[in-house]
């Protein structure tokens, strides 16, 4: 599938997905302090991956699409909960274009916001409940508990290595790190779940995670590359994450390069705090990602990541019919490749 | 593009059928590894020393000066990885060793007492007993909502605008200053129109509570005085032209 097919499927899947989850997010003009900026998040758009993902595997399975929908919702809240808090973890300023929620209202009420977004994200799973059956959603349920174990595991894995200023690790560390962070959510959620309503019966523990792992490192590799290369078409703030000292693939990359006074200055940039950090320091760093090769290191890091996911693909899903469902997540992992925001 | 169909199974497109498809046995399942592969270590992974040793020491130190000078023989110069090959062959050490894991994990939190099929076997007889009682309790439910449906109208009374409503079907709507909890019951399907008698203490020097009335769609309205006493009150909801009450209204007022 081309590029704007998928374009085009992930706005079809995504307008579906906002229309119905406006039901479960009360009136944005309700108050100020908690359905008002819940709603912000949802209504800045985003990429929709999520939940096109999660429809597309369950229409793939010959799940309905009004269940599909509901857990498709179910999802983008979360992810929309967990957005809130990393911004406030990661001191963030500027997502999806426009200040976080936590620089327009303050910590206390993001954070409660947070929550209440996180918790919304059982009500459609309650509604697709009686469709489903008892057991199925005890599966999905059960599935749902990993993940959002696995996430947490994720950032606190990225939480504690800015903590500690950890400078010793390895790529494989990064690896893991995404894999619970990102790929848990983004994309291994999404697939057994939609398998899950698909199929009607119990998935192997394993099933979709060499997909879904490739796919979201390839996606988060790509995200990181992104975000030093971009200036003010992306959507958040260029080399934020050196700002918040984020250990990218790239920085780990940069960590092992350096040699003396250089990796001096590296290592005292990071263990600085964000409102410590000179402009021009910020710029020799990542003038240094992109002269020593970091940066082309992991976008052939990121091809190798999505070329482990076509052929998982073809694993998972080969036998398949050809639909467009199949075909746009086939064309998913080089889409992350080559999209510019 | 077509816009799915609601059943999410039939759209032209999608190329779904009716036959139960399979996955086929594959020939191979691994990649092929690449050759220069072969000159790494025995698990195929680069040594794992980090950046210059020299500085890496100052840092644990504390003190560079103390630090021993790097002889350039036990770290690798270069990147830590070379692109591709490499960074797919770490996302399988990776993923792999997730998946085992996380097989053990699941098996820590699965139930203690869950081993074999033979040992599952009550496990399972349960389930099926549950899930018939679940398919029992649902046709109940159906048989209930066929019944009210076949119901005459007039048996049915309209909600109330707030307040209680018990499961007869009528409403109570109570304005008062202090903690009040009130419940209304019918003791049969109701008609014609309602009435309410003033509301009598328990007590013998209990009060009584007057202002009661029965507002169109079997809503009971209650309005407790601010110097009324604690306790609970009854009254009789009787229907026009029938000889005997037909529901009566209890309220609380105070305590918890």
């Amino acid at each position: 599938m081309s590029e704007p097919a998928i374009q085009e499927t992930l706005e079809e899947y995504g307008a579906m997905t906002r229309d119905l989850m406006a039901h479960y997010l009360p009136t944005p003009e309700a108050d100020h302090y908690l359905y008002g900026p819940a709603a912000d998040y949802p209504l800045r758009g985003g990429k929709m991956m999520r939940p096109s993902i999660c429809i597309a595997t369950a229409r793939l399975f010959g799940a309905s699409l009004e269940d599909a929908l509901k857990v498709a919702v179910s999802i983008e809240l979360l992810h929309n909960a967990l957005l809130i808090h990393d911004d406030i973890e990661d001191e963030s300023e500027t997502r999806r274009g426009q200040p976080t929620l936590h620089m327009k209202h303050g910590i206390p009420i993001a954070l409660n916001v947070g929550d209440a977004l996180a918790l919304s994200s059982l009500r459609p799973l309650i509604h697709v409940f009686p469709r489903i059956g008892p057991w199925m959603g005890l599966k999905l349920i059960e599935d749902m508990e990993r993940m959002a174990r696995e996430t947490a595991e994720g950032q606190a894995m990225e939480l504690a290595w800015r903590h500690d200023n950890t400078l010793r690790l390895a790529p494989e560390d990064y690896l893991v790190m995404v894999l619970k962070k990102t790929c848990w959510l983004a994309t291994i959620f999404p697939c057994r779940a939609g398998a899950l309503l698909g199929s009607r019966s119990s998935i192997s523990e394993d099933a979709f995670m060499r997909f879904g792992f490739f796919v979201g490192a390839a996606f988060q590799i790509s995200d990181d590359t992104l975000n030093i290369e971009a200036e003010a078409i992306y959507g958040k703030e260029a080399c934020g994450d050196l700002l918040e000292g984020k250990r990218t693939l790239m920085l780990i990359d940069l960590l092992n390069l350096l040699r003396g006074d250089d990796l001096h200055r590296l290592v005292a940039f990071l263990s600085r705090k964000r409102s410590e950090l000179a402009e021009d320091e910020t710029g020799w760093v990542r003038e240094k990602i992109i002269d020593l090769g970091c940066l082309n290191r992991a976008r052939s890091a990121a091809r190798g990541m999505a070329g482990a996911a076509q052929h998982e693909f073809d694993l998972t899903f080969g036998h398949f019919p050809q639909s467009r469902d199949k075909a746009f997540l086939s064309g998913l992992a080089c889409w992350s490749l080559s999209r510019s925001h | 593009m077509t816009t799915p169909d609601k059943n999410g199974m039939t759209d032209s497109l999608s190329g779904h059928s009716d036959e139960f498809i399979r996955r086929p046995t594959l020939d191979r399942t691994d990649p092929h590894r690449n050759i220069f592969n072969a000159f790494r270590q025995s698990d195929g992974r680069k040594p794992e020393v980090f950046g210059d040793e020299k500085v890496w020491r100052s840092f644990q130190s504390g003190n560079a000066e103390e630090a021993e000078p790097s002889n350039g023989s036990s770290w690798a110069p270069g990147p830590l990885w070379d692109g591709v090959s490499e960074s797919v062959r770490a996302g399988y050490d990776v993923i792999n060793r997730q998946i085992e894991e996380g097989k053990a994990t699941a098996a820590r939190f699965a139930s203690p007492d869950r081993g074999g099929q033979s040992q599952r076997m009550p496990e399972i007889l349960e389930r099926l007993i549950r899930t018939y009682s679940d398919i029992g309790s649902v046709w109940v439910e159906l048989l209930v909502a066929a019944t009210e449906r076949d119901q005459p109208k007039a048996a049915k009374a309209p909600e109330g605008k707030s307040g209680s409503r018990d499961d007869v079907g009528v409403g109570v709507q109570v304005r008062a200053s202090c903690p009040v909890t009130a419940r209304a019951r019918l003791y049969r399907p109701v008609a014609g129109t309602l009435t309410a008698l003033p509301l009598r203490g328990a007590g013998p020097d209990a009060g009584e509570i007057h202002s009661v009335s029965v507002e169109p769609g079997y809503c009971v309205h209650v309005d407790v005085p601010s110097d009324a006493k604690h306790g609970t009150y009854y009254g009789i909801l009787l229907e026009q032209g029938a000889d005997e009450p037909a529901g009566s209204l209890t309220l609380t007022v105070g305590g918890d």
